[in-house]
């Protein structure tokens, strides 16, 4: 039972309120449970939409009032089918409340009629004497609902500001179990005096810690600095300074060939000391060739307790150099008992001069419970002449299901916004109390000089970056 | 972890849609060329279903999980139909089929050359010798002939396919003449049969008595034809009175190459004497094989010896050597020419039209280290050449089977199968198999041709355990593009692994894939040329079963709606391969 029942487009003059009495009389509407969705594809919410089925009565003084109230609720749905193929830009949202509920009207995006649907009936009005007024009586629609049922309130906080490429953390104000939509945004990029934005490639890496990880969803570790290392015959691995690319905690960790021979692979091991309950995470490294030596490498899943290691992630090929600072995708691991470090191979396939690899730092996602988000950003360079000069510049990653039918990336600035390409899917939906996200990316500032670390409009300094979630609490049920 | 298509004007461009919420359909392959194709299917009004039948360009479709990207392709096709679009898009290893490609990297059949008529060159005479191109080329003095000094040339040249993108950069052959004293035999390059723009390389004067030396020469300015000439220099006019053959020049093992960047040039290290079998010992003995021919440059002579084993590093057993040399230092080349040479440079003439399709980098490229005596390709696509370049194997015994195509990442590699592969485990539960012989060959013998182009064919080898496990000797013949020995058998030593036990025909459909410590992978993760061991087939031990337990995948489909992932081994299931055939062909339905 509810108590409240509307169809409407977010303004007065087209609601339709079916449990007015006035206009509108609900007879049934039951809601169904969505499941979680078979197929693999993002950009939607992870559950199933549904189909809906409401049957109402439609009333008015006259008959003609009758046939309008109909027609009403004809002319929502008709504006639903053209939101979802992108013809208009004001969704059609269907808000409940199920009598006693003491949450707040819940909402759920409509995506028009059911596919090969049954149409409308146009019966005929006809004078009740139980509501005093011309009826058409039963009217049953059957509608695609957007799931899950979302809460008109949503919640919103903000982390500290952070130097890239620290991981940053929002701690929600709530801990929900079921994940909800979010809107992600990055502040901190800013214009140069000359209005020059200049951000690079990146990627926008966001993980629940949930209860399932011991420690955190994301993982970052200076390169320099492995828990051990076995390095090939005549190798060396050292700590080297290189404050002035901007690396990580001033240091990168160098991998020097030159002596080794050819596929002879050095270990380096990242211990993830308590976060052994991972079974899915996706490792990262920023890396820099700089001879003209060809580099492979690897990742490997270990766990040491028992003295295993999985199946590693395929070998990427570093091209001969010398290059800049790059972030690379290692690959996903998968395991069954759980990580506790990352072992990275590499070795040179062709050794050419100084033959020496610098790692600055290597990062892990833990992917177990799917509910990791990664997007690759594309980057921009352009002149914003209508911001002011040193304009601070946003970068959102924004799944709004409600109001924008497809999520998306975007930058902006004031009433100003850029859209952004992107791969990977921007639907983000997250849950738990505590969010880690971190902007990865290296940077060719003003597109000369090669940098480990995102840098600020002056090109001095790494950008310091303040991370805000806006999520909404979402139901499955509209309890 | 869910999967997302976008659409980009290029690699590297602007996003152009994300239609991953209303996919209706979407499915990926892989396959021995890297990544297949990609098919995607999407509801949408017509107005918008244009505006994706109108992008500009060759958009480029991208499929990533999280940080993976499991395909990469160019969007080829686009349909409109029912209430939407349908989208296919294809592999970058087709922009390896986007040009013919016409060039000689290496010849070493006396067929190629021609013996010149004065209607080519003014000062030629080719009525005045006896010439003929039997196993070698062969040019004689007629018997009463009057030739002009300076004048009546004979010259043998041999010419690049017209519009080939490569000139000649290196020759060698083995000469033997006996000429009148005076009489010049001079070797150049030049860019037409009419020898415009020539270049004399090297000259030799005849002092009278038969003469035999071992050319081997590299060109510092390549040009489209390279010439040998014969004439008399003596200064005054000459007439011959003796019989046809008593004056005479004779090249053999003549090798042409375009290309001098595995040439090998090394130097002798220790003295040594004539006979057979002769233990050389060389500066590096890297790029030597047995059956090679080498040059050996003592100054003042020369001589070309057959290797007929390398020893080390350092040394190689020479079958038969003529000279006792007491010295050291002496220049031992011959010319090299590897299929990763010519892969690369296949991919670099792709790139210079078509930048957007792959990427210039060469790293992923790797050396069968098979020397490639004849290689010439007329308006043959690169992605034929590159079939036909894997079908040569390598320098392993047993040959690797090799592998040419291009992942999300475009860059084309051209490695054994399986570098680079992973090790997938899974559970089935329901198993189509067929055994058959019809792909059974026991014993395999090859046909290829001699300098002089005849049809030779080689003693057949054979697989002793195949021919006892199926009671029958199934021989095939294989045919090899070479008047190479050594590079013929090669290829059937290939075929001979290659077909001595088959596969069975069988393929799988699984909905999840394990690692091999259990863990569960995503169903994208398995690609072509990875291996996949079933984990439930009974334990008896077989040849048979252990190619079901384990193979290597041919192709995958992974269908992102179904959630399911389809393996095919290197042998599909007959019904399989006619629809796949099907499908390549066009056929419908």
């Amino acid at each position: 039972m509810f108590e409240f029942v509307e169809l409407t487009d977010g303004t007065l003059t087209n609601a339709c309120e079916l449990t007015d009495g006035f206009s509108y009389a609900l007879v049934s509407f039951a809601p169904i449970i969505p499941p979680l969705r078979d197929d693999l594809l993002g950009g939607r919410s992870p559950w199933v939409e549904t189909q809906a089925q409401i049957t109402f009565h439609a009333m008015g003084d006259t008959a003609a009032a009758a046939y309008a109230a109909a027609r009403a609720v004809n002319g929502l749905l008709d504006a639903a089918r053209r939101w979802v193929d992108r013809l208009t830009v004001t969704p059609i949202r269907l808000r409940v409340k199920a009598q006693g509920s003491s949450l707040a009207i819940l909402e759920a995006p409509v995506f028009g009629r059911a596919r090969g649907g049954p149409p409308n009936l146009a019966l005929p009005a006809a004078y009740s004497t139980t509501y005093r007024k011309y009826v058409i009586e039963n009217i049953t629609i059957t509608m695609t609902l957007g799931t899950p049922w979302l809460s008109a309130a949503s919640e919103s906080a903000s982390g500290s500001a952070t130097a890239n490429p620290g991981v940053m953390a929002v701690t929600m104000p709530s801990s929900p179990t079921t994940p909800g939509p979010c809107i992600v945004r990055l502040t901190g990029f800013a214009l140069s005096a000359a209005k020059a934005l200049d951000i690079p490639d990146g990627y926008l890496l966001m993980a629940p810690a949930t209860s399932a990880i011991d420690d955190s969803g994301m993982q970052k570790y200076e390169g320099e600095s492995p828990t051990t290392q076995s390095l090939a015959t005549s190798a060396t691995f050292t700590s080297t300074a290189d404050a002035t690319a901007r690396a990580s905690g001033g240091n990168v960790g160098r991998l020097n060939h030159a002596s080794a021979a050819v596929n002879a692979e050095s270990r380096l091991f990242y211990s993830l000391g308590s976060w052994g309950n991972s079974r899915r995470m996706a490792v990262f490294c920023t890396v820099r060739n700089n001879s003209a030596s060809v580099w492979s490498i690897r990742a490997e899943n270990v766990r040491t307790d028992l003295a295993l290691s999985s199946p590693g992630t395929r070998a990427t090929v570093i091209a001969a150099g010398p290059s800049n600072p790059q972030v690379l995708f290692l690959g996903e691991l998968d395991y069954l008992d759980g990580s506790q470090g990352v072992n990275v191979y590499a070795a040179a396939t062709l050794i050419s001069g100084a033959c020496t690899l610098d790692i600055d730092t290597v990062v892990m996602v833990d992917l177990t419970d799917g509910r990791a988000a990664i997007v690759q950003v594309s980057g921009q360079r352009v002149t914003l002449v209508n911001l002011s000069a040193s304009a601070a510049i946003d970068l959102r990653v924004e799944t709004q299901p409600l109001s924008v039918p497809d999520p998306r990336a975007r930058r902006s600035s004031g009433g100003e916004s850029l859209p952004t390409s992107y791969s990977g899917s921007p639907s983000v939906w997250l849950g738990g109390s505590v969010i880690k996200l971190l902007w990865y990316a290296t940077h060719l500032f003003g597109g000369s000089t090669p940098y480990w670390t995102t840098q600020n409009a002056a090109g001095s300094a790494a950008v310091s970056l303040t991370p805000t979630i806006t999520r909404q609490t979402t139901y499955l049920v509209p309890e | 972890m869910s999967a997302q298509l976008s659409l980009f004007t290029r690699a590297g461009g602007v996003l152009l849609a994300d239609d991953t919420a209303i996919l209706r359909a979407c499915s990926f392959s892989t396959n021995a060329h890297g990544c297949a194709e990609l098919r995607a299917s999407a509801p949408m009004p017509l107005d918008r279903a244009f505006g994706h039948y109108d992008w500009p360009g060759l958009p480029h479709a991208l499929l990533r999980v999280d940080a993976s990207t499991p395909y990469a392709g160019r969007l080829e096709d686009v349909a409109i139909g029912g209430d939407g679009v349908a989208l296919t898009a294809l592999g970058y290893s087709r922009a390896l089929s986007d040009m013919p490609y016409t060039a000689l990297w290496s010849s070493s059949k006396v067929g190629d050359w021609r013996f010149l008529t004065n209607r080519d060159y003014t000062l030629v005479n080719e009525t005045l010798y006896n010439a003929d191109a039997q196993n070698r080329l062969y040019l004689s003095l007629k018997k009463g002939a009057v030739y002009r000094n300076g004048n009546d040339l004979a010259i043998y040249s041999i010419l690049i396919p017209n519009g080939s993108s490569r000139t000649i950069a290196g020759v060698s052959f083995d000469l033997a003449y006996s000429l009148p004293a005076g009489w010049t035999i001079s070797y150049g390059t030049a860019n037409d049969e009419a020898l415009g723009g020539g270049a004399t390389l090297g000259t030799i004067t005849s002092s009278g008595g038969t003469t035999t030396a071992s050319v081997h020469i590299t060109i510092g300015a390549p040009q489209a034809l390279f010439f040998l000439t014969c004439y008399n220099g003596s200064g005054v006019s000459y007439t011959n009175t003796l019989e046809d053959w008593a004056w005479f020049v004779t090249l053999t093992n003549v090798r042409v190459v375009t290309n001098t960047t595995n040439r090998i040039d090394t130097t002798t290290t220790a003295t040594y004497a004539a006979g057979s079998n002769v233990t050389i010992a060389v500066a590096s003995t890297a790029r030597m094989y047995a059956g090679q021919r080498l040059q050996i440059d003592y100054t003042s002579s020369s001589e070309s010896v057959i290797v007929a084993s390398v020893t080390d590093a350092t040394h190689f057993v020479a079958q038969s050597v003529a000279s006792t040399v007491g010295a050291t230092g002496f220049h031992v080349r011959a010319h090299v020419i590897y299929a990763d040479t010519i892969a690369a440079d296949l991919l670099a003439t792709v790139v210079a039209t078509n930048p957007t399709q792959l990427s210039a980098a060469t790293t992923l490229i790797q050396s069968p280290g098979v020397d490639l005596l004849d290689e010439t390709y007329l308006d043959m696509l690169p992605s034929a050449i590159l079939d036909r370049l894997i079908g040569l194997g390598d320098t392993r015994t047993p040959p690797r089977v090799w592998a040419w195509g291009v992942w999300d990442d475009q860059q084309l590699f051209f490695w054994p199968e399986g570098t680079n592969a992973q090790a997938w485990y899974v559970t089935i539960s329901d198993l189509d198999l067929q055994r058959t012989i019809d792909s059974l060959a026991n014993r395999v013998y090859a046909t290829y041709q001699d300098a002089a182009g005849r049809t030779v064919r080689t003693a057949a080898t054979s697989d002793a355990a195949s021919i006892t496990k199926a009671g029958i000797t199934r021989t095939k013949q294989i045919g090899a593009s070479t008047t190479n020995a050594a590079q013929t058998a090669i290829q059937q030593a290939v075929a001979l692994s290659d077909n001595a036990n088959p596969p069975p025909r069988f393929g799988i459909t699984v909905d999840a894939v394990e690692t091999a410590t259990g863990g569960r992978a995503p169903i994208w993760l398995p690609r072509a040329g990875d291996t996949v061991t079933v984990r439930n087939l009974p334990p008896t031990i077989s040849v048979d079963i252990d190619r079901i337990r384990t193979f290597r995948i041919a192709r995958t489909t992974c269908d992102l709606i179904a959630r399911t992932l389809t393996i095919e081994p290197a042998v599909p299931l007959p019904s399989l391969a006619a629809l796949l055939a099907r499908t390549a062909a066009g056929i419908k339905g």
